[in-house]
This record gives C-alpha cells, structure tokens and sequence, in this order.
C-alpha cells in the first residue's frame, strides 16, 4: 500500500492536520477512559446547584441547575458525540458508496436515476427532517445514528460515482471484463479499493458534520434522554446563560473542539492524497 | 470458412451517438464502417492505421467490450449473436487481450499474484477452489515472460516494476486462460526502443511455442513489418487494403498504404533523405462526417473525378490480397511489372 | 554519404556556437533527496544546424530542454550549477526579468502538448499578437504575425480562431508560428510530433526543414525517434541517464556508432525495420534505471554487452573514434582488447 504510506508522509508535513489529528486522538482517550477520568458520576445530582467553576474543589467546571458536574458532563459526552458521529458516518459512507459505485460503474438509465434520487435527497432540509423523525420514533441512539447516516450520504455517493466513472472503462478493469469477471467482484473487489483514499477524507469530514447534527438535536431536546450529551447540556443551559455560563461555555467549546479536530484531519488527509506536485524518481 | 480460420467478422460495424443534447440534433460517429477480416490459427494479423480509424474499437468489438450497431463475429465458425453461456465461457478462455497503457491495464491495489490467478479464475480456467493450481500457474507464467524468480515478482505491486516488466505481465495475464487469439492493441507504443525490441521477441517466441494467434493493433508500421504475416490498413473506419505483409508494403496497392509508408521515417540518413515522399495534405476528417465516395480521395494524390461519388469495391487483387481502390488492378499491375 | 551536410558542419564550427552548455547539473527535490536528472559536460548547437538530442524517456533529454530556456515545469526542478551560453548570453547567470526577455526573443520552444500550450478562450491571434506586445514589439504586431501564420503554412483566417477549431496538425503550425514570432535564431522543439499521425507528423517535418534552410535557424531537436534524427538533424547527441554518451554528424553516428548504448539503440530500431521474417534481434536487455537507482561507473555498465572491470569502477570520459565522441573505455588503449 505504498499510496497510503505516500499520504501518511505528507499528512506528517501539515502541522495543523497533525494537530487535529492531535486532538482526535485525545477526544477519543476521554471517550474510553470516561469512568476514570471523571471526578464524578455525570449523572448524579446534588444539593451544590449553580457552583461557579472552581468555587468548590470536588466540581472543576462548576454544577449545572440540578446540582450535576459540569466537567463530568463534557467527559461522558465525549462518549456519546464520538459514537454517533462515527456510527453515523459509517453508515451514510456504505450507503455512498453501494449507491455512487451502481452509478458511476453502470452509467446510462441506471446512473440518470440514482443521481436524481441522490439529488432529492440533498433538497430535503436535513435537519427539519430529522428532527420529524425523530420527534415521531423517539430518540434512542440507534435512530439519532440511522437518521443522521441515512440523511448524510449524497456527498458520499456523488464523490464515490464520480472516481467510478474515471476506473469503470480503464484497461485493468476492460481486460477484467475480457476475463468474464463479473460486475460485482469488478465493482468491489477491483475498482472500490482504488478510490479508498478520498472516501476516507469524506468520511472523515462526514463524522464532523454529524457530530454537529447530532449536538443541534440534543439542542433542541431531542437527544437520547438516558445520555448526558454536549447538546443536551447546552439545552439545558438556554434558560441560565446570563447566570451560570459554565453550563453552556465547556460542552459549547467541546463541540468546537472535537468539529474543529475532524475538519483538520479531513483537509490534511485531502490535501496529502492530493499533492500538487507528485514526483517519483526516474521519470524526465 | 477454411479449416485454418479462427475468427471471421463480416461488415462489422460500430456507430456511437454524440452531442445529442436538447438543442442539437444527434449525430453517428462511424467509428467502425463495414469491417471484414479473418484471422487464422497461429498468425499474426496487424491492423493498422492512424488515430481515429477504428482499429481499436474493432479490436473492442471482439473483446465484446461494445456491442456492433451491424454484422457479425464467427469464433470458431460459430456467430457471437447466437452463443449460449456455454460457449461463452469458452470465448472469455480463447480470446485474451493485452493493452497498450502498462501502467492503466494492471490494477494498482493488487498485487502480480491476484491479477494473474483472478483472469484464471474468473475464466473459469481454473476452478476457485484450486488456488494452489493457480499459484502454480502464475509462477509458470511469469517465467515464460521472463520474470524471474517469480516468487519475488507475485508479491510485487505493479509500480514497483518498469514499464517492459508490467507489459510483460500483461502478456502472462492474457496467457492464462490458455488462449488461442489475443487482441494486442499497441502492445509495445508505450515503451522504449530497447525494452520494445525485448517484448515483441517475447511475443514472437510466445506464438511459436504456443501457437497463439494475434490481433496485432498499431500505428507504428516499423513494429508491424517484422512481426506480422498479414496486414490489414484502416482508414476512417474502413479497411482500404489487407493482404500479406510483404507483399502489401512492397506492392501499395492503396495510395493510402503508399502515403503512410512513405511518411515513416527510416532510421537512416542516407536512405530516409532520398526516398520519394509523398506528404498528405490536411489531416484525417471527422469520423462524423466522412466524405462521399471513396473516404480518401479528398487527400488523394491519385484521385479522379469519379472518387468523389463512386464508393470503390474491394478487390482481390491477387490471392488474399485485398484493395479498396478505383485503381486497384491497374496500380497492381504496374508493381507487378516492376518486379 | 552526403559530401555538403559535412562540409557545412565543419565550416559552421568555426563559429560560435548559439548554444553551449557547459558542466550543466539540474536537480529535482524530491522528500528527503534530491535526484540529477541532467549531468551534462558540454554540448554545443551551431548557428544553422539541427541538433538532435536522442534518448528513451528517463534520460533527463526533456529537462534539457527545460534548462536551456531556465523554465522548469515543476517548482521542484532548478539548476544546481554550471553555463548554459545561450547567443553571448549565460542564461544560469542573468536575472529572471533579463530571461524573460531572452525567452522568446533569442529561444523560442515547440511543445509535445500543442494543446496544453494555448488558452482555450483567447484567438490564436491575439496569443500570438501578446508575445510580440511583450517583448516590446507594438508596431505592425498583427501584420508580423500574420506573415508567420503563412510562413507555417496557415490561412489568415487561423487568426480569429479558437485553439479547439483546429486540428492538431494545425495547432502544431501554430507552436511553430508561436516559436518563430518574435524571430529567435534557435528554437527548442521538444518531441514536436510525438503526439501525432504519422502522415501529419511528415507534414511537420518537412515545413521545419524548409523554415530551418529559410531562416537559417537553429534547431536544438529533442526526440525519443531515431527515424526523425535520421531524417532532419545534422549533429546527434545520445543521451543515457542524464548524461552525453556519444555525440557526432549524424552520418557517422548512423553508419558506425561507437558507444554500445548507440549501437544497441540503432540496432533495435532497425530490426523492427526489417520486413515480415519474424527476425527480431533484442540488442539490449533490461531496462532504462530510475534516478535513484544509479549504478557506478558506466551508468550503462549492467546493460551493456561488453562491460568490462573499470566500467563498474569508474565513469569514463570522452574518446575520439573515427571523428565521433564517446563516452566509453572501449576506446581507451589502456582498457581496451584491441
């Protein structure tokens, strides 16, 4: 795999994707290690309601309206931001590429449908749509994870159609056909492991986007209900911004953080698999 | 048909649509115009001719990459139209291809190992179950093209070998199904003149061990003089002139076959400089709007007036030596009194 | 052989050259290294001759090209040291704006991708007419480059035309008009009919050889085709890995090349010539090696058939046999057989 080794080298050179991917890294620690690292229970309340940050050593970042630790809160929220953000583009990547992949490798009648399919799909509102689905079927975290993934594909299945129609007629994949090969195996086992690159930076960037989709759900009360999470904490926070700041200002950052982080390891990955000069020893 | 003939296309045609659009009208582009050829078991056909004459996309329409919008294809005297999965499964086996673009034709993400034993399996040469079979083949194979050892070539990605190398498993891929015709289109443009030297010897040795037979496609007429026994010249989707190699190169019958020879420069100063030389004017027309009558009498140095309405026939100049020329029998003749 | 085209190369000699390159090493930084794609000791272009510089591809022949005018097509590549005398004028010592002006108006360059070298929205004319306005020539700008539309053999009506109205053979005319407009005396032609049909390509050939007897121009003609040196050049540089290997008349050159690496080249290319025996003689084997797999010595020592101890030691210098120049210790007394 000596591309992915040529785009691990030059993702090393980018100091702000090495950063994000910095940050990633930390994120994800928090998420698995949330039981230890927490100084208490997220969702234990308490009589000290309203704590300012550092006005008692036992709550770090201050206590919320029931008395709940702040920092306990953003740690165990890191869990749930995480799960649903990668779940979620998992999921809308496989349902990208099964259809972008159809598209672009059949062309003709079959492609003018899907990408008119994938094209209704981008007009839908897709966050008033979720919120009806969600507001309709409850708001477990299978469904915010469904909801969220099958709303986000159209990038993916567009990105994915189009390097399909760059392989679909190359000599590889004609002499393939030449051998019987069928359209399955040429679809997934020759041409998909090709275009592994840019759908990972999709992917990539597709997780920041549903880690915000998901927040802006718990921000309007429809996260999962038995999860502390960033977007839930903010909700809550609406009513006390002028008083207790601490409520909304660390999931708030959090989110920024962890949006920001995917976002550079997104663009780094980009711009590595893209590098405006290749050069590769022997060629004039 | 003759006992010898492996494969026979009659008036092959290939029309593709273009700029059909809301506001054009839709146009053919006569990529391919009535093509008839036979190739023989164990003989090396060329095809020659410049860009844009079709000679690829006949070379496509075997491979049954495109479906002819006319005519039809006999393998093994039987017509592709009427072929059940059977017969199928034995066209994928006896008729291979290898491309010119070594770096496009072998997959990227896959290692020699998977591109050769995958043509075996998937041609049914070698049932999927026998991967060690396979394994055994590939290594066969990769010394038959002279890649040695070939264990250390199987594991191998193919940008890991130079251009010669990845052609040379082209060729060991189209030779693992057993093949008895392998379409060759411009096999050796994209290489040097050293490393160009190397394969069609290779290809040459194949096809007296193996009896293969090949579709030679290719502009270059240098390549195709040492290594082809028949010759068949294309020009805007029709075959002008076919016939033994030597004898085609030497008699021209078509002016179009004097022209393209004539316009190859040789790898002599003395010789090149005082050859007669005939320079075509102007460039191939479009393929969307070929010429009425004969498709070359608009560059024609021998053209008449009755070349610009009469689409000339082809003859039989002498036997299995073809023309499609107004002036073929009286060219013919003048060559052979020269002789 | 032809008694004139010696003559006018040894009276030609005598004066100086339009062209010299001397000790000339570009570079190319790639990760971690950087690689030479171009080692070149000396070699000469005189006024009015067609110089040929053969090679396969990886020989370092089209960042030749690419030096001479100091114009490289990646950021990476860049002259590490020596002289390109260019018409008095040293190209690896002047200022870029003092190159601009030379570029164009002492060199002109004919590209392989005629297509890629036009602005697809803006008329053949007006790209023609920018040239001139550049280096200062406003007056008669539109008549000039007319009449170089009709010196390649192009209607006046190519002016007023877009790149994609026009075939490739004629956009080829139009690099060449380009080349010529502001009246350089030497034109870089790097592989000008590579990309196309033999019977357009033939055409091409022969208009550059009647602009070079015209103008008496200078012709520095990179090619990978030994069938088009033979045809139009007068003096042939071979080049392998980088660096000269034999150079001489093209006469000599073809009928007794002294260098292995000429010989195989010439040997390939004329057994491909030899009519439907099925006789193909294989004169060299393996492969051209990358930049960073360079071997010592001889960089042609594991291809060639007659390696001796001291190719794989030691690079050899340059040897004069029967008036040719070759880099090669078969002629040297001390190592040679005999």
């Amino acid at each position: 795999m000596t591309e992915l080794r040529r785009i691990a080298y030059y993702f090393r050179r980018k100091h702000f994707a090495m950063f994000g991917l910095l940050l990633v890294l930390a994120l994800v620690t928090v998420a698995v290690l949330a039981p230890q690292i927490a100084p208490n229970n997220p969702h234990a309340v308490s009589r000290d309601r309203f704590l300012s940050p550092g006005a008692d050593a036992r709550y770090p970042l201050g206590t919320d309206n029931l008395g709940r630790c702040v920092l306990s809160g953003v740690i165990y929220g890191t869990r749930v931001s995480l799960f649903v953000g990668l779940a979620a583009a998992a999921t809308s990547t496989f349902i990208g590429i099964l259809i972008g992949s159809m598209s672009g490798y059949f062309g003709g009648k079959t492609d003018a449908f899907l990408m008119r399919f994938t094209e209704l799909f981008m007009t839908i509102p897709r966050f008033v749509l979720a919120l009806i689905v969600v507001a309709f079927f409850g708001s477990g975290l299978d469904r915010l994870i469904l909801v969220i993934g099958v709303l986000s594909w159209p990038g993916a299945a567009r990105l994915v159609r189009s390097e399909f129609l760059s392989h679909r007629n190359l000599p590889y994949v004609d002499s393939g056909r030449v051998s019987g090969m069928s359209h399955l195996r040429l679809i997934f086992v020759e041409i998909l492991p090709n275009i592994i690159p840019p759908v990972i930076v999709v992917a990539t960037l597709d997780v920041a986007t549903a880690i915000l989709l998901e927040a802006s759900l718990g921000f309007f009360g429809l996260g999962d209900p038995n999860l502390r999470s960033w977007g839930g904490m903010l909700s809550r926070a609406q009513s006390h911004i002028r008083t207790a700041w601490w409520m909304s200002v660390f999931p708030g950052s959090a989110i920024a953080v962890t949006v920001l982080g995917f976002n550079l390891v997104g663009d780094g990955l980009n711009e590595a698999a893209n590098p405006r000069m290749q050069i590769e020893g022997g060629s004039t | 048909m003759a006992e010898t003939t492996l494969l026979e296309i009659h008036d092959l045609a290939k029309y593709f649509e273009v700029g059909r659009s809301l506001f054009k009208k839709k146009q053919n582009l006569y990529a391919v115009d009535g093509v008839s050829l036979y190739v023989r078991k164990g003989e090396t056909l060329a095809l020659v001719g410049e860009s844009g004459c079709g000679k690829s996309t006949t070379g496509r329409l075997i491979l049954n990459l495109e479906q002819p919008t006319a005519g039809s294809i006999f393998y093994r005297g039987k017509d592709l139209a009427g072929y059940s999965a059977a017969d199928w499964k034995l066209y994928r086996q006896g008729v291979q291809v290898v491309f010119q673009d070594s770096h496009s034709s072998l997959n990227p993400r896959k290692t020699i190992r998977h591109i050769l034993t995958a043509a075996m399996f998937s041609s049914g040469t070698i049932p999927r179950n026998k991967a060690q079979d396979a394994e055994e083949r590939a290594r066969a194979l990769l010394s038959e093209v002279g890649l040695r050892p070939a264990e250390v070539f199987l594991a191998k990605y193919p940008n890991e070998l130079s251009g010669g190398q990845r052609q040379r498993i082209g060729i060991a891929r189209a030779l693992s199904t057993n093949p008895d015709l392998i379409v060759a289109d411009e096999p050796v443009s994209s290489l040097d003149v050293s490393v160009k030297a190397q394969v069609l010897n290779l290809l040459d040795t194949l096809q007296k061990e193996k009896g293969v037979a090949f579709l030679f496609i290719s502009h270059e007429l240098s390549v195709v003089r040492s290594i082809a026994d028949r010759v068949a010249v294309m020009y805007l989707g029709k075959v002008v002139e076919s016939g033994p190699v030597a004898e085609v190169f030497d008699a021209k019958v078509h002016p179009y076959t004097e022209a393209l020879i004539s316009a190859t420069p040789i790898p002599d100063p003395d010789t090149t400089r005082n050859k007669k030389r005939i320079v075509l004017p102007g460039g191939v027309p479009s393929p969307m709007d070929p010429p009425k009558g004969c498709p070359f009498h608009p560059r024609c140095f021998r053209a008449e007036s009755k070349c610009a309405t009469e689409v000339p026939p082809t003859v039989e100049v002498a036997p299995g030596h073809h023309a499609a020329c107004h002036f073929a029998e009286e060219r013919f003749s003048s060559y052979e009194s020269m002789t | 052989m032809n008694p004139n085209i010696q003559t006018k190369a040894d009276s030609t000699t005598q004066l100086e050259p339009i062209l010299e390159i001397r000790d000339l090493i570009t570079e190319i930084r790639v990760p971690g290294r950087s690689l030479r794609p171009v080692e070149i000791e000396r070699l000469v272009v005189p006024r009015g001759q067609v110089v040929g510089l053969v090679g396969e591809s990886g020989s370092g022949k089209s960042m030749t090209a690419y030096s001479v005018l100091n114009l490289f097509p990646t950021a990476a590549a860049s002259i590490h040291s020596g002289s390109i005398v260019l018409d008095g004028v040293d190209m690896v010592k002047v200022r870029e704006n003092e190159r601009v002006k030379i570029r164009g108006n002492k060199v002109g360059m004919v590209f392989q991708d005629y297509a890629l070298s036009f602005n697809p929205v803006i008329t053949i004319g007006k790209q023609l007419m920018e040239q001139l306005l550049t280096h200062g020539r406003h007056e008669n700008a539109k008549a000039k480059v007319l009449s170089v539309l009709d010196e390649v053999g192009l209607s006046a009506e190519v002016f007023s035309r877009y790149p994609h109205e026009l075939s490739g053979g004629m956009l080829q005319r139009v690099g060449i008009a380009s080349a010529l407009v502001c009246d350089p005396p030497l034109i870089v032609a790097d592989e000008p009919t590579t990309a196309l049909d033999v019977t357009v390509q033939a055409q091409i050939l022969e208009l550059l050889k009647s602009i070079q007897k015209e103008r008496n121009l200078s012709i520095l003609l990179i090619t990978h085709d030994l069938g088009i040196v033979a045809e139009i050049c007068d003096l042939v540089y071979v080049m392998y890995v980088g660096q000269i290997v034999e150079h001489g008349t093209v006469h000599k050159i073809f009928k007794s090349p002294s260098h292995p690496y000429t010989q195989g080249l010439l040997q390939g290319a004329s057994s491909v010539q030899s009519v439907g025996t099925h006789e193909i003689r294989v004169a060299i084997q393996g492969s051209i090696p990358g930049l960073t797999e360079i071997p010592s010595g001889c960089r042609f020592h594991d291809r060639c058939p007659h390696t001796m101890e001291i190719c794989r030691l030691q690079q050899p210098g340059f040897y004069e046999v029967d008036g040719l120049q070759a880099a090669c210790w078969l002629h040297d007394a001390e190592h040679s057989h005999g």
